[in-house]
């Protein structure tokens, strides 16, 4: 079996390192002067702002030719990572020099080496005696020195190994000041570390300024731009007004009737024209300034599109373009500003107007899509260079600004739209049809979140406004993985005993403004009062919830309340309610929600102590996805009882609380990674290749980097990293083997080998229960942990794990729900009566 | 009979519109051209007395539209006028360059239009 360092072996040697005579007994006094000088030397170098490379080279040196330390390596820690790079070395003939390769090395491991031993100076002693000839060497090859004994010295800063010294002194015994005078080298070290990585900001720094120089000036130019490209567009009405009054008032006695009805014509639509562009201008600098007030109501989209339609209709018939709408049946209705969602289309429209040439053809297309109505027109123009595709969304960005152009314009039009899509968290962009002309599409979120920063937190500035996107992420989550039209998230407000919504989805942004509800007090106030959560698969025929029912949950028949907890302390209450489906949510619904709830503390938890969350949003969504797509694979009811397997064997195991609900959630996220596998390597059904093979062990590591960002406990990414290590060291990606397995990946090892198994899978056919827990029996000791294969055996009995149809099911589970909706049947009946006798009295 | 021909030249149909009135409306002779490459070919076979040229227009730019007509022996005689939405002081002095007689910045006033197409007129043909 491979390990690659064994501690007990090392710390053998370390515990036998200060019996060793050597170190302790004193060795050969150092000539002070030399040094001293050298030093000074280093000194300026820093001070002088010399390299860090030549630095640490004087100093290697200095080290090795006035010391009589024989042979100096300074090696330096990369950046994030553990790889270890020779930075200088002293002492070494050429031929030496190939073997002193970078090398990679546990850096808590080292330091904790270098601690605990500390035999001489902060450092340990390494001998041939230690190392020779075992190939279960405990120190990395590279600190190995052959035939010789060597010093390791480490460089700590702030408790972090940053680098380390190798020195070797031949037959030569360190003396006693060979310590104190490492320490001042290794000061020197950070020093020139510090001013090395000061420079590097500075020159960033510098980078960014560059940077911010150019946007600056590209910002002017477009602004230039803007005010001669508007001066133009506001003049050319202006002059064909005043041109005409003009005209009109010098001749009004003289003027035919049916002149004066023509420059009147004129004049009107000139006027027009200004207006719609001081409209534009006006409205965009609201925008960016960030003064428009959006008023969300719930628009019919269809009927919007028909009515821009309709009024540009004489512009279309004038340049003899030709129009197609594609609108659903049934009218797409999404919450938005009315006003701003018809300014985007009359934009969008006739922008496509001005680009296309006459006997084109304009088609408009509307459709809903899962969570975005999308939006798309399409012309028959010229199209847009793929070089100015992104581009023409800037604000006084003109494709043709030339004298020359064709096309008259503000260059705000397209600016505008993104704006309108942004405030909506919408997207817009544009595509080129082959051969035909140019596509806008606008995708507009069917959400409506509102985010109401909780009083009590006082952040400031950017932090309030980052805590308000995660707040709408994680608002945004528990809709799409519950698939639920509406959501909140509520907090207790400690001082008050208050719930406050804090970001919801679907609800209105005045009630939930407007919302407090006192611990006790209706449905959430009942969650956070007993901590347990609530779920009501049908309100209607639940009386005893129905009637704590509020406008919070109007219109639904089925909602999930679950508490939200900071370890044992019930910190706030999650709900869900109004499937897309309109179906009821399920057992396996309510277990999710209860591990978003993990998933959501922990994540504003790092935030709220001002720890950096390195949350990338667009991952976290591509995670959420993912999930989403894999809950859809496994069908909610199977991976619902597997959850209840695992969660069943922990419990036999004993495992504490943390590590039942690592499990829950683990269960929901495991495969997280097999997502991003193609897909025709997932359902392959024939042998996989060597190559294909190879991917697919990719997913483990794939899940635990989607999950790494999210801030869950170590334990839960470790688990989904190693789900797939075999208990004798011989599976992936880690070889793990034994204890070093976390025991959650040890059961979710079991349990996802026994759904795999129960499953269609590569060259076999689907086993039956018999079979599948017989076939994991077998694999006890070798590829799975023996106690835990007992478990699970136990754990299918205790659940009644029987078969039907070729689907697993627990009886125990099954029975539970049966006696779950038996008890709500009989309240509702005892609620009726309680009502006939009311009425009857 | 007529006071003398005038082109007009705009990209904008109201303009060359309003211009035909007002200034027919004076006694001359108003031909009308929509872009600048129009605008050459009308200049050299109708040989008109004066031209009023806009700047922002397709194709051929006006700018680039005076420098052809200052070129060409057959129409480098005839005055124009730039017309024009572009109001700095740059463009201006570009105008004057290319060779135009004269600057005017939209909005104008027609009346003064006419005015100076007369003036020009009269002291161009003396």
């Amino acid at each position: 079996m491979h390990r690659r360092f064994s501690i007990p072996l090392f710390g053998k040697s370390v515990a036998t390192a200060p019996d060793r005579p050597a170190v302790e007994r004193p060795g050969r006094e150092l000539a002070l002067e030399p040094i001293l000088e050298r030093l000074s030397k280093v000194g300026h170098m820093i001070l002088n702002d010399a390299p860090a490379r030549e630095i640490f080279d004087e100093m290697v040196h200095a080290l090795a030719e006035d010391t009589g330390m024989k042979l100096v390596v300074l090696r330096i820690a990369k950046p994030g990572g553990d790889v270890f790079e020779v930075k200088a070395a002293a002492g070494l003939g050429d031929m030496m020099r190939g073997p002193l390769h970078s090398f990679s090395v546990g850096r808590t491991r080292l330091l904790d080496l270098l601690r605990s031993g500390e035999p001489f100076g902060g450092g340990f002693i390494v001998g041939n005696e230690t190392a020779q000839g075992t190939a279960e060497s405990p120190v990395p090859r590279c600190i190995e020195w052959p035939d010789k004994k060597a010093l390791i010295a480490g460089i700590e800063e702030d408790g972090v190994l940053v680098g380390f010294f190798t020195i070797a002194f031949f037959d030569a015994t360190p003396g006693a000041r060979v310590a104190p005078l490492l320490n001042i080298f290794k000061d020197r070290v950070l020093l020139a570390l510090h001013h090395d990585r000061s420079r590097e900001q500075l020159r960033d720094k510098e980078r960014e300024l560059a940077v911010c120089k150019e946007e600056l000036d590209s910002v002017n130019q477009l602004k230039s731009n803007f005010l001669s490209v508007v001066s133009h567009e506001l003049r050319t009405p202006l002059t064909s007004v005043k041109a005409y009054t003009e005209t009109l008032l010098d001749n009004v006695d003289s003027i035919k009737r049916e002149t004066l009805h023509d420059f009147l014509r004129v004049m009107d639509e000139e006027t027009e024209r200004i207006i719609k562009l001081v409209d534009n201008i006006l409205n965009f600098s609201r925008m960016e300034t960030g003064h428009l007030k959006v008023e969300r109501t719930s628009c019919n989209l269809n009927r919007i599109i028909e009515e821009v339609h309709a009024s540009l209709r004489a512009k279309f018939l004038a340049a003899s373009i030709d129009t197609e709408l594609r609108l659903p049946r049934h009218p797409c209705r999404l919450e938005a500003d009315q006003e701003l969602v018809t300014q985007l289309f009359q934009n969008l429209m006739s922008n496509a107007v001005k680009f296309t040439p006459p006997g084109g053809k304009v088609t408009i297309t509307l459709e809903e899509e899962a969570s975005a109505a999308r939006i798309v027109v399409q012309d028959t123009g010229k199209g847009i260079p793929e070089d100015q595709l992104e581009k023409i969304f800037e604000r006084f960005y003109q494709v043709d600004g030339s004298n020359t152009r064709e096309h008259g314009g503000s260059g705000l039009g397209l600016a505008i739209c993104k704006n309108i899509v942004d405030w909506h968290d919408g997207k817009i962009w544009v595509e080129n049809v082959k051969d035909s002309g140019a596509k806008f599409v606008v995708l507009l979120p069917m959400k409506d979140i509102v985010v109401r920063q909780a009083v009590s937190a006082g952040f400031i500035g950017s932090r309030r406004f980052e805590r308000e996107r995660y707040l709408t992420l994680l608002v945004e989550m528990l809709s799409e993985f519950l698939q639920a039209r509406k959501a909140s998230i509520m907090f207790l407000e400690r001082d008050q005993q208050i719930l406050r919504i804090v970001a919801a989805k679907g609800l209105d942004p005045e009630f939930v403004q407007n919302t407090r509800l006192e611990i006790g007090d209706r449905i959430a106030g009942k969650v956070a009062q007993t901590g347990e959560p609530l779920h009501v698969f049908d309100i209607e025929s639940d009386i005893e919830y129905g009637r704590a029912n509020n406008t919070l949950f109007y219109g639904t028949r089925s909602f999930i309340s679950a508490p939200l907890r900071d370890g044992d302390e019930i910190v706030g209450v999650l709900n869900v309610s109004d499937h897309v489906e309109g179906r009821e949510f399920t057992r396996a619904d309510r277990e999710l929600l209860e591990s978003l709830g993990i998933i959501i503390i922990g994540m504003l938890k790092k935030l709220d102590a001002y720890e950096k969350v390195s949350m990338n949003f667009e991952k976290l969504k591509e995670a959420m996805r993912a999930s989403l797509d894999m809950r859809e694979a496994w069908g909610g009811r199977s991976l619902l009882n597997l959850t209840l397997i695992a969660l069943t064997v922990g419990k036999k195991l004993s495992l504490d609380e943390r590590s039942l609900t690592a499990l829950r959630l683990g269960m929901n996220l495991y495969d997280l990674g097999l997502m991003r596998i193609p897909r025709h390597i997932r359902v392959k059904k024939e042998e996989l290749t060597a190559k294909e093979r190879e991917v697919l062990r990719e997913h483990p590591n794939i899940g635990f980097m989607l999950t790494s960002p999210m801030g869950l406990e170590d334990r839960i990414t470790k688990m989904i990293r190693s789900h797939h290590e075999h208990y004798d060291g011989s599976g992936y990606p880690d070889g793990l083997a034994g204890v070093e397995i976390p025991v959650e990946a040890r059961i979710v090892s079991v349990v996802d080998a026994f759904r795999a198994l129960m499953s269609e899978g590569p060259y076999r056919r689907i086993y039956s229960l018999a079979e599948a827990r017989a076939e994991i029996e077998r694999g006890a000791g070798t590829r799975f942990d023996p106690i835990v294969v007992r478990a699970f055996g136990d754990a299918l009995d205790i659940l009644g794990a029987r078969e039907d149809k070729h689907e697993l099911v627990l009886e125990a589970f099954e029975k539970e729900l049966e006696r779950e909706r038996n008890e709500r049947k009989k309240k509702l009946e005892t609620t009726k009566k309680e009502t006939v006798k009311e009425e009857v009295r | 009979m007529k006071k003398g021909k005038v082109l007009v030249v705009d990209d904008e149909v109201n303009i060359t519109q309003i211009l035909e009135f007002s200034i027919g409306a004076e006694g001359f002779e108003v031909i009308t051209a929509q872009n600048g490459e129009e605008a050459i070919e009308k200049a050299r076979r109708e040989q008109p007395d004066l031209i009023i040229l806009d700047i922002m227009m397709p194709k051929i730019d006006g700018y680039e539209a005076c420098r052809i007509l200052k070129a060409n022996p057959l129409t480098k005689n005839i005055p124009v006028v730039l017309l024009t939405a572009k109001g700095r002081d740059i463009d201006r002095r570009l105008g004057m360059e290319v060779g135009a007689t004269d600057y005017i910045v939209k909005p104008f006033s027609p009346n003064r239009l006419v005015e100076r197409i007369h003036q020009l007129l009269s002291c161009h043909k003396k």
